[in-house]
């Protein structure tokens, strides 16, 4: 109307915050940890987004990857192992005005915190849940995770881990209510960036593997896939991940899928031979919990007491 | 909640727009002591005029599409303008997209334009040096984001650039009623700038003086050039000697060239009534004050000018003919000796100095003679006639622009401040017309929504339709009138549709939603109980289209928004809808002469249809009485074939019954064959969406391996680079690596770093220093990171 156009609106905080009011202490991950590209790339977006620090929350379980919220300048809970999920939901369910930021690993999220896992994918609350997948539990020094390549050299199997690895996307895909499953590379930053970016501008809850780089427990996972691009499958499509050239142009083994197909989101995701990149499920129309959750969390304890009242007067004689 | 405007039904072309905040308020039932026919009553009391019917609008009521706009401070308009010294205007935010284009690393600053954008916006109330308003609106935000150091340091210093790289002499201008004659005359003393009258006068002159002493030499070579030419059987033209008559004239043109190179004329002078003897004018122009009879001055202060300009223009004819001998007296003499205006070519009015008129639409109406004489006359003064009375409740008023234009050779315009771009076109196109211009400029400027609402409400209500009628453009109507940037032409009032509380509502913006804005008209709106709803009640657009008599039993109502976003119905008094009717009127004329709904055109096609439909009837007919006759005949033969039949098997005799009906006349229908789609051509290659964004250095001669670079948006922030050398990798704003100092590191310690870094992002480029030891070893290992 009046000829106006879309950007209109100059209702804008006089606040501004640059990168380094997101950044906490120096982060003692050891040189090389893809874990520094992960904090750097969220911190990129709450900037970009400009989000309130004091009203985004980032909840992480045990792990290298769960000092997370230690290095954010904003709200955080460093919870009990596994339990990064129903921290998160249990702040989203009575607050879903906050941005909530979620950061587990392989072993947090797949081995102790299953449980709690299936059930966040079925809340479907609105948060980002970032998988650190290094392939090993490496804050106690190299044991088998349940995402450990078969042959896998650690100290809980010197010769080699037996077990096929268990995939967290298949796993989280197959789940009701899944609405967002994605995968990336931390040592591909642009890949990462537009990956964590979709996956905050998702309503409902966001799940990103990120195939994470830990050159001191596990290098040999992923370092071939590193030096060989051909190793990365990029996973493309209108409506899946808008990557730029700039970004991509290395990866030639390409392959498309339509983010809505939930069959063939299995079968992309359950390739062994590559590590398939990109957008694999995406579904904005289902439920999301905490928009149950939430009601009535404005009603002040006169509006409570007047409608316990109400009901109880239901029973009066 | 029911209601004539809830769309039920197909929607017609409408344009979307999002209400969201609003709501329909709980129905908390008639006021005690009411009933629905009591309100009714009071309301139809209220419409006709009644006074003892009093409105009851609470003053926070504004049009319910206009409730997003409710803080007019917060709208991104293409206010403040920026008027740039080359002539250009533009929207101040475009003006910043440009120039933060071209500051590096300056994202602290570019993502807080936003902020010093209000600033400017807020704190600018007449028109005001750019950079310096920038620069304090700058330092303003500045304080007010209180930045760590760091981000402080950035935003302040890229500020300073900023303002350092405005165009001195930029200047911005706030949506007020100076806004339309600053920018005219802005464009227009731009425009003079590009006149260099004065070098080709001198050139001719020099051209002369020349001719004039070369002559008598040409003599003195001794050779009889009229003897020559007598020979040659040349009369009228060629080199021939100066004769008397002829160097007279010579040095009398150069002597009113000199005469005229003498004067100090303003390359443009702005005549002012009384009205606008405050306004601003360029330094270079010269303003004259004209008190209450602005036309004359124009008329006056124009003529005294072409009269001097007619002496030099005649000059310069006489020289150029003299120059290129092809001066022929008894036919030229006469033309140049009565040489005035009237003679003069558009290129000579374009070099003639800007004659502009700035007053109010009183001062053009107080002058109507004058006005119309400048209009039908061949004077390319430019009249610019401020009106601000633009919901106003005198449905007798005079339209200037549309008057102008019935002098058919004149520019005219109806332009509004609340328009801009349309405003700078049409200010352009007038100048380049060349003609007599006037253009009245819309300029309400003391609205409590400021002007910039107020201004755009008065075109989406008809209350001012923008026009536009340039007789340069062609010799037909459609090429030389314009609506264009008005609101939904095509429709009597824009329609909007959005969705309230989940129920699709559509609509309208006409004049009433434009009165009810003006604090003295709000008394012409009375507010109904929430949930009144009645067969009696009809949205005011659709009530506008009833007859008078049909709308004598129905009321009008608009819906408006309070502050908190509920809505409710006004009915609206006659006195408005009476205006309303008169509006309609004038823009339904607009429309016709824009060719929108033309009534020549629809009678053509009417009567087209009606011809059709006759012919069509009597081929109907036509058809239907030769099928009866068929259906009949055939029904005669089918009963004496049965007859024929039926009597040949009572009497014994073999064969079937034929339908003769289906034998004599049943057509076959071929199958259709199945056709092939065919698949639309593939628009061809992929485009490559993005370039790199981080651009390979060329090589600058640091040996065969070029520049050292880090192609930063592949850095994965490892710290491994820094770990090398500090001083040499540094992060940027997003916190990802690049070369800062080559030279403060060696060429081992470049490699050692590009050997580390998990990304491979670093490019070790060729050694700075020429003497640093291991070069041939460390030149192979950079060759892996080319
Ligand atoms: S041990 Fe591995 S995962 Fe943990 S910080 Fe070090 S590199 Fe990162
Ligand atoms: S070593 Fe590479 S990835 Fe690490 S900070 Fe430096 S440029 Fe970035």
């Amino acid at each position: 109307m009046f000829g106006l156009k879309q950007d209109w609106s100059l209702d804008v905080l006089p606040r501004y915050f640059t990168l380094d009011d997101y950044e906490s202490s120096v982060p003692r991950w050891c040189a090389g940890c893809g874990d520094h590209g992960i904090l750097t790339t969220v911190q990129r977006i709450c900037r970009d987004k400009q989000l309130l620090p004091e009203k985004t929350v980032c909840v992480s379980g045990i792990g290298c990857s769960s000092r997370f919220p230690h290095y954010m300048s904003t709200y955080g809970f460093h919870g009990l192992h596994g339990r990064a999920f129903p921290v998160a939901c249990g702040i989203k369910s009575r607050r879903p005005d906050l941005d909530v930021w979620v950061a587990t690993g392989d072993g947090d999220c797949c081995s102790i915190g299953a449980g709690h896992w299936v059930h966040a994918v079925r809340y479907n609350m609105d948060m980002v849940a970032i998988l650190f997948d290094n392939n090993v539990y490496a804050l106690t020094k190299k044991q088998s995770s349940p995402t450990s390549q078969i042959g896998q050299s650690t100290n809980t199997h010197p010769k080699g881990a037996p077990l096929p690895p268990l995939n967290p996307s298949t796993t989280t895909l197959s789940i009701t209510n899944c609405s967002f499953v994605a995968q990336t590379v931390d040592w591909n930053p642009v890949h990462m960036h537009e990956t964590l970016k979709a996956a905050h501008e998702h309503k409902g809850f966001s799940f990103v593997r990120i195939f994470q780089r830990c050159p001191v427990f596990s290098e040999e996972c992923f370092a071939e896939a590193q030096t060989d691009p051909d190793l990365v499958q990029l996973v493309e499509h209108d409506n899946g991940l808008q990557v730029s050239e700039s970004g991509t142009r290395i990866y030639k083994n390409r392959r498309t899928h339509d983010p809505s197909d939930l069959v063939q989101a299995m079968a992309v995701s359950n390739q062994t031979d590559v590590l398939p990149i990109g957008l694999l499920y995406q579904n904005e129309t289902m439920p999301i919990y905490n928009e149950y959750s939430s009601v009535g969390i404005n009603s002040t304890p006169e509006d409570k007491i007047n409608a316990l009242n109400h009901q109880l007067d239901r029973f009066a004689i | 909640m029911s209601s004539p405007d809830v769309i039920d039904h197909e929607m017609e072309e409408t344009q979307l727009i999002d209400l969201e905040g609003l709501h329909f308020p709980p129905d908390e039932g008639l006021p005690s002591g009411h009933t629905l026919p009591d309100v009714l009553r009071d309301a139809r009391r209220f419409h006709a005029g009644d006074p003892s019917v009093v409105s009851s609008m609470s003053t926070d009521l504004l049009p319910a599409v206009m409730h997003t706009l409710r803080r007019p401070e917060l709208i991104r308009t293409d206010y403040p303008l920026v008027l740039l010294p080359c002539g250009k205007v533009q929207p101040l935010v475009e003006f910043f997209i440009e120039i933060i284009a071209k500051i590096e690393n300056s994202k602290v600053l570019s993502d807080n334009l936003v902020r010093v954008e209000r600033q400017v916006r807020e704190g600018l109330k007449t028109v005001a040096d750019a950079a310096k308003v920038i620069g304090s609106a700058g330092s303003k935000v500045g304080d007010m984001l209180a930045l760590n150091e760091k981000a402080d340091h950035d935003f302040r210093t890229k500020g300073a650039e900023l303002v350092q790289s405005i165009p001195k002499g930029t200047i911005l201008v706030p949506c007020t009623s100076v806004a339309g004659p600053a920018v005219a005359l802005h464009i227009i003393e731009a425009q003079t700038r590009g006149n260099h009258l004065r070098d080709s006068v001198i050139k001719m002159r020099d051209a002369l003086k020349s001719m004039n002493s070369r002559e008598p030499a040409v003599e003195a070579s001794g050779i009889d050039s009229s003897k020559l030419q007598t020979v040659l059987g040349k009369t009228t033209s060629g080199s021939v000697p100066m004769d008397e008559s002829r160097t007279k004239r010579v040095k009398a043109t150069i002597k009113t060239i000199e005469a005229w190179l003498t004067n100090s004329d303003s390359p443009l002078y702005v005549v002012t009534s009384s009205f606008a003897d405050d306004i601003s004018v360029p330094h270079s122009a010269t303003k004259v004050k004209a008190g209450d009879s602005l036309c004359n001055k124009a008329i006056e202060t124009f003529d005294e000018l072409a009269q001097r300009y007619a002496q030099l223009f005649g000059a310069m004819r006489t020289a150029r003919l003299e120059l290129a001998n092809a001066y022929e007296s008894p036919r030229h003499d006469h033309l140049l000796e009565n040489f005035c205006r009237k003679c003069f070519s558009d290129a000579e009015f374009d070099l003639m100095p800007k004659v502009v008129a700035v007053g109010s639409v009183q001062d053009g109406l107080a002058n109507m003679a004058s006005l119309s004489t400048i209009l039908r006359s061949a004077r390319p003064v430019t009249l610019l006639l401020l009106g601000d009375d633009l919901a106003t409740l005198d449905h007798e008023r005079i339209e200037l622009a549309y008057l102008a234009v019935a002098h058919r050779k004149c520019f005219a315009t109806q332009v509004s401040i609340a328009h801009p771009s349309h405003l700078v076109d049409s200010i352009k196109s007038g100048i380049d017309s060349v003609r007599p211009t006037l253009h009245t400029i819309a300029s309400e400027d003391t609205h409590p929504l400021g002007a910039w609402l107020e201004g755009n409400a008065a075109i989406e209500g008809r209350a001012c339709p923008l026009l536009r009628y340039d007789p340069s453009q062609g010799l037909t109507w459609a090429e030389r009138f314009d609506l264009v940037d008005n609101p939904q032409t095509e429709h009597d009032w824009p329609i909007w549709t959005g969705e309230i509380d989940n129920q699709k509502l559509e609509l309208s913006f006409t004049f009433a939603h434009c009165a009810m804005l003006t604090t003295n008209l709000q008394q012409y709106f009375m507010q109904l109980p929430d949930g009144v709803t009645s067969s009696d009640l009809l949205p005011i657009e659709q009530w506008l289209h009833l007859s008078l008599d049909e709308s004598a039993t129905v009321l009008p109502y608009l819906w408006a928004a309070d502050a908190d976003g509920a809505i409710h119905k006004l009915v609206v008094a006659r006195v408005v809808t009476d205006v309303c009717r008169e509006r309609l009127d004038y823009w339904n004329t607009l429309q016709e002469l824009a060719g929108i709904d033309n009534s020549y055109v629809e009678q053509a096609i009417q009567e087209e249809r009606e011809i059709l439909d006759t012919a069509f009837a009597t081929e109907r007919e036509t058809l239907a009485s030769k099928h009866a006759t068929e259906i009949e005949s055939l029904r005669t033969t089918a009963s004496q074939v049965a007859m024929q039949q039926l009597a040949e098997v009572l009497l014994g005799g073999g064969g079937g019954f034929v339908n003769p009906l289906v034998s004599a006349s049943a057509p076959t229908i071929a199958p259709v064959a199945n056709g092939t789609i065919a698949t639309p051509t593939e628009a061809g290659e992929e485009v490559a969406t993005e370039e790199s964004a981080t651009t390979e250095p060329e090589d600058t001669g640091s040996g065969d391996l070029g520049e050292a670079w880090i192609d930063s948006p592949l850095c994965t922030t490892c710290n491994d680079c820094m770990d090398v050398n500090a001083q040499v990798f540094v992060y940027n704003e997003d916190k990802q690596a690049y070369i800062k100092d080559a030279s403060a590191g060696t060429y081992e310690e470049m490699v050692r770093a590009a050997e580390a870094c998990p990304a491979r992002c670093i490019h070790p480029g060729g050694p700075l220093n020429p003497s640093e030891p291991n070069l041939d070893e460390l030149k192979k290992r950079a060759a892996d990171f080319i």
